[in-house]
């Protein structure tokens, strides 16, 4: 029997990156358990719960990749009281972190499958424990190409810069990047990513995963765009936002139909949502 | 099975010894500026054990000390040397919860599913729910738009109750209480030898007076929740017109604080210590993202939620038990008459137009 007293470990903030350009809304955070037992496990796509002390807690899916176990890595967006308690904290603040959980992305089952990363904005960051696994030299073989549709607002609001390179460097890989609007300078496409989809990925109907994350309405539509095409909705496969406090699915806040976004998700086929209510 | 004759100077003798065992914990009704309130409170001295009002459905329910309203997540107690610090919540005394109805006894045990649940195990909810006694109680009034009968819940007996006792109001004397004590079940020494000195009842005798007393249930309910449960989640979210009958509703989420069985809550802070409080979907800010991004905007999506959380999700989730056990508070304390059963007919009404009613209950 799993007991949970709701009450977070101590960890403490190593390293502090700022993401995004002008608006600096989005930062990563190096966390690291501090205790008797700092190894931090789990599986790509699961998150936790961070709690910024005297102000409060929220979930944050984990961006690092669970080889590396002695960073925890997330990024997070400046939206609301914890996240911005958050941004004001630096390498040395102490955090509470609870977790980890949910489920994880299906990358076993998908191995010796073509994978397809579609993200958009902060998207990503969830995503990115899934695309490190997948790229891991010690995964790498047992998948097939790798594909990316990675959309953000504008230049200045890419994440991950010092990943890309590496990234793109990945064997059989093909990134591609989008911004709303043109600007100068900018040698990539335009457009918002469901427009995309189509001229910019080679949309494989067979044997390729499509893993989706973003604001709801871009997983909404970019889901629609791949249905058009002919991908199968069990090849869909996204991770899903609700507002949640305990994680353990009893607190009553993120059920969608009689499942629990915290328990049962965050990552879902569209095939699984295709059963459910549609309230997210 | 003991059955115990009482009348009235009996039962409060009954209840003294009960207070010097066990913390004691009955309704009261207390003034409140114009209003009579029924609530269950902790009894302080003896003097206020005539003071106990058993004949209308109390507010509140057990609930309120099994998962309080607000509570401190204990740092201390659940620190690296659990063991040694496992009684700080502890209490010296058992709790004695004196006259509860039985579908406040079907609540608790619907907490207990949700929160000593095989994979995983509230440790706050476990320490208040150890060391706890309940009397159920029943009497030939049914409580105010209760509807326990439809959820298939007795009126009479409740398998958390040890004992129960019956109050005839119309009776006097001996003949008007009957304690039921179920067979096996001892009580501690001093409870017992007072036990001993009450006249014994007849169990045919009880057992017509609440057959009549469930006949004149029988007579007053005419509701029906016509599809079986749990309702069929998409079907019912997509096909029902939410907003008609929920119209009225002012969000005020007054029918979850008073619901037995609503356990949502949220985490808050005290300074650095974390608390839990009872949350309301029938708020907007219960699904409001940091984003501003909202699943349930309109008041219609969040009785939605509450009705199919009881009626679908809950039975689903849990053998297919209901999230609800027709107590009748939600509808009773209602500001503006907003009455649960109409919008369960307007399911059952969906349901059997759309071809999908469900074999019949």
């Amino acid at each position: 029997m799993k007991r949970d007293d709701y009450l977070p470990e101590e960890a403490e903030i190593i390293e502090v990156i700022q993401e995004t350009g002008s608006n600096l809304n989005i930062k990563t955070f190096h966390l690291k358990l501090i205790g008797d037992d700092p190894v931090f496990d789990f599986k790509p796509g699961q998150f936790l719960m961070l709690t910024v002390h005297g102000v409060g807690e929220a979930p944050f899916g984990l961006a690092s990749s669970p080889s590396n176990r002695d960073r925890i890595v997330i990024s997070v967006k400046e939206t609301g009281k914890v996240t911005a308690a958050l941004h004001e904290l630096t390498v040395g603040d102490k955090v509470g972190l609870r977790g980890p959980y949910g489920n994880s992305f299906p990358v076993e089952e998908h191995k010796s499958q073509e994978i397809i990363f579609i993200s958009g904005g902060i998207g990503l960051a969830p995503l990115r424990s899934a695309i490190d696994y997948v790229l891991d030299p010690d995964n790498r073989g047992d998948y097939g190409r790798v594909q990316m549709l990675q959309a953000f607002r504008s230049p200045e609001d890419m994440l991950y810069d010092y990943d890309q390179p590496r990234w793109e460097d990945a064997e059989n890989i093909d990134i591609k990047y989008t911004i709303d609007k043109p600007c100068e300078d900018w040698e990539h496409c335009v457009g918002f990513p469901h427009k995309l989809i189509e001229d910019e990925i080679d949309c494989i109907i067979e044997g390729a995963k499509y893993y989706v994350c973003g604001p709801p309405i871009m997983i909404k539509s970019v889901i629609n765009e791949l249905l058009e095409i002919g991908i199968k909705p069990k090849d869909i496969i996204t991770t899903l936002e609700m507002r949640m406090s305990c994680g353990l699915g009893k607190c009553g806040k993120c059920n969608i139909g009689h499942r629990y976004v915290c328990k049962d998700g965050p990552v879902f086929s569209y095939q699984e949502l295709l059963d459910m209510p549609e309230e997210f | 099975m003991r059955l115990k004759k009482l009348n009235s100077e009996e039962l409060i003798e009954l209840l003294e010894i009960f207070f010097a065992e066990y913390d004691l914990i009955a309704p009261f009704k207390v003034e409140q500026g114009r209003l009579n309130r029924v609530l269950f409170r902790k009894i302080r001295q003896n003097n206020e054990i005539p003071s106990i009002y058993l004949k209308e459905m109390p507010e509140t329910t057990p609930k309120n000390f099994i998962l309080p309203r607000d509570e401190r997540l204990d740092f201390e107690r659940f620190n690296s040397e659990r063991e040694e610090n496992e009684n700080s919540l502890a209490r010296a005394k058992t709790r004695l919860f004196f006259g509860v109805r039985s579908c406040d006894l079907a609540a608790i045990e619907l907490f207990d599913d949700v929160f000593l649940d095989e994979d995983y195990l509230d440790p706050f909810y476990e320490s208040r729910r150890e060391k706890n006694i309940f009397i159920g109680y029943s009497n030939q009034i049914l409580p105010p738009n209760n509807f326990q009968k439809e959820l298939e819940i007795g009126y009479f007996d409740h398998q958390l109750a040890p004992a129960f006792i019956y109050e005839d109001l119309e009776a006097r004397g001996r003949e008007h209480y009957w304690l039921k004590i179920k067979a096996g079940y001892q009580f501690s020494k001093d409870v017992e030898a007072h036990l001993d000195n009450l006249e014994t009842g007849e169990i045919g005798n009880l057992e017509k007076l609440l057959n009549d007393w469930e006949d004149k249930f029988t007579g007053e309910t005419d509701f029906e929740i016509k599809n079986k449960l749990p309702f069929p989640e998409k079907e019912v979210f997509n096909q029902v017109d939410w907003q008609e009958p929920t119209a009225s509703c002012l969000g005020c989420g007054v029918c979850t604080y008073y619901c037995p069985t609503c356990f949502c809550f949220d985490f808050f802070w005290d300074g650095s210590t974390k608390n839990r409080a009872w949350d309301s979907c029938m708020f907007s800010l219960f699904t409001e993202h940091a984003s501003g991004h909202n699943p349930r905007e309109e008041q219609h999506q969040r009785w939605r939620q509450r009705l199919l959380h009881k009626f679908s999700y809950h039975p689903q989730n849990y053998n297919d038990k209901p999230g609800c056990v027709g107590c009748g508070r939600c509808i009773y304390k209602c500001p503006v008459n907003l009455d649960i059963r109409n919008v369960i007919n307007a399911v059952d009404k969906t349901l059997v137009k759309g071809g999908q009613a469900s074999e019949e209950r």
